[in-house]
């Protein structure tokens, strides 16, 4: 074993500090992953399909004893208008937050982004008599 | 009735969240200790039997959680978080045409966005 591997193996910070560059499969749709492209040194969820695992505790740390498919629920903007991603562990149900990276499926995101729109979970009626009482600004006509 | 520390909206003791903003307060974190932030709603998922749920953030410390959306909550702001995203989008609105040719011109626009 040389001196890489020693320190990859038993240095529970090193992901936190170096970048990992190994080449995967996405557990999930079986997606040929490699390191290059993000955009960022830290690869984070599959770019095909968006599903992450759930093998830290705090970002690089390996701590986690679950390892389940975090599934992509959600996106928002954060105050830097740059959107983030939410995981949600499917085995256990921990909530995370990811920077989109630069080779991600923009179908999927946009997917993701319209499923709540689209999605016909609030009352029509309730929310036409609200915004009428907003002096019809934002009238769905 | 407790008063909302985000908009000063009172509201039930039941309710989890306040039923204008969403908001509620993030008091203890999962090492026990104060918090004390605002969780404010990020984004809505629909949870499985179409159960939809707000994803709301901690303000100070950053946690996540998720809250059952409530029948007397606000749909106006529900719908202001759920397309938050969809006016500020990562890559540029008039590529979005490219996009549906790959899904075999479903969703075109008619050249709408094409310059």
């Amino acid at each position: 074993m040389n001196r890489e591997n020693k320190r990859r193996k038993y240095d529970k910070n090193f992901y936190k500090k170096n970048p990992c560059t190994d080449s995967f499969t996405c557990r999930n749709c079986g997606w040929p992953i490699v390191s290059n492209g993000a955009g960022s040194d830290h690869r984070n969820h599959c770019p095909n399909c968006l599903c992450s695992l759930h093998v830290d505790e705090t970002p690089g740390d390996r701590a986690s004893s679950c390892g389940g498919i975090m599934e992509p629920i959600g996106v928002w903007v954060r105050s830097d208008g740059e959107w983030a991603i939410v995981h949600r562990c499917k085995r256990c149900g921990k909530l995370s937050s990811n920077r989109i990276a630069a080779d991600d499926n923009p179908m999927k995101l946009m997917a993701i982004a319209m499923k709540p729109v689209v999605c016909d979970f609030l009352d029509r009626d309730r929310l036409k008599e609200m915004l009428s009482s907003m002096q019809s600004q934002g009238d769905l006509i | 009735m407790k008063e909302c520390i985000n908009c000063g909206n009172l509201y039930d003791d039941s309710l989890d969240h306040c039923p204008e903003c969403l908001c509620s307060e993030h008091e203890t974190n999962d090492d026990g200790e104060d918090c004390g932030g605002i969780f404010e709603p990020v984004s809505v998922w629909i949870k499985d039997k179409g159960r939809p749920e707000i994803i709301c953030r901690c303000r100070f410390c950053g946690a996540l959680k998720t809250e059952l959306i409530e029948d007397d909550d606000n749909p106006v702001t529900i719908m202001s978080v759920a397309t938050k995203p969809l006016a500020n989008p990562p890559f540029p609105i008039e590529r979005i045409g490219e996009l549906t040719d790959l899904m075999g011109g479903q969703g075109d626009m008619d050249g709408y966005y094409k310059s």
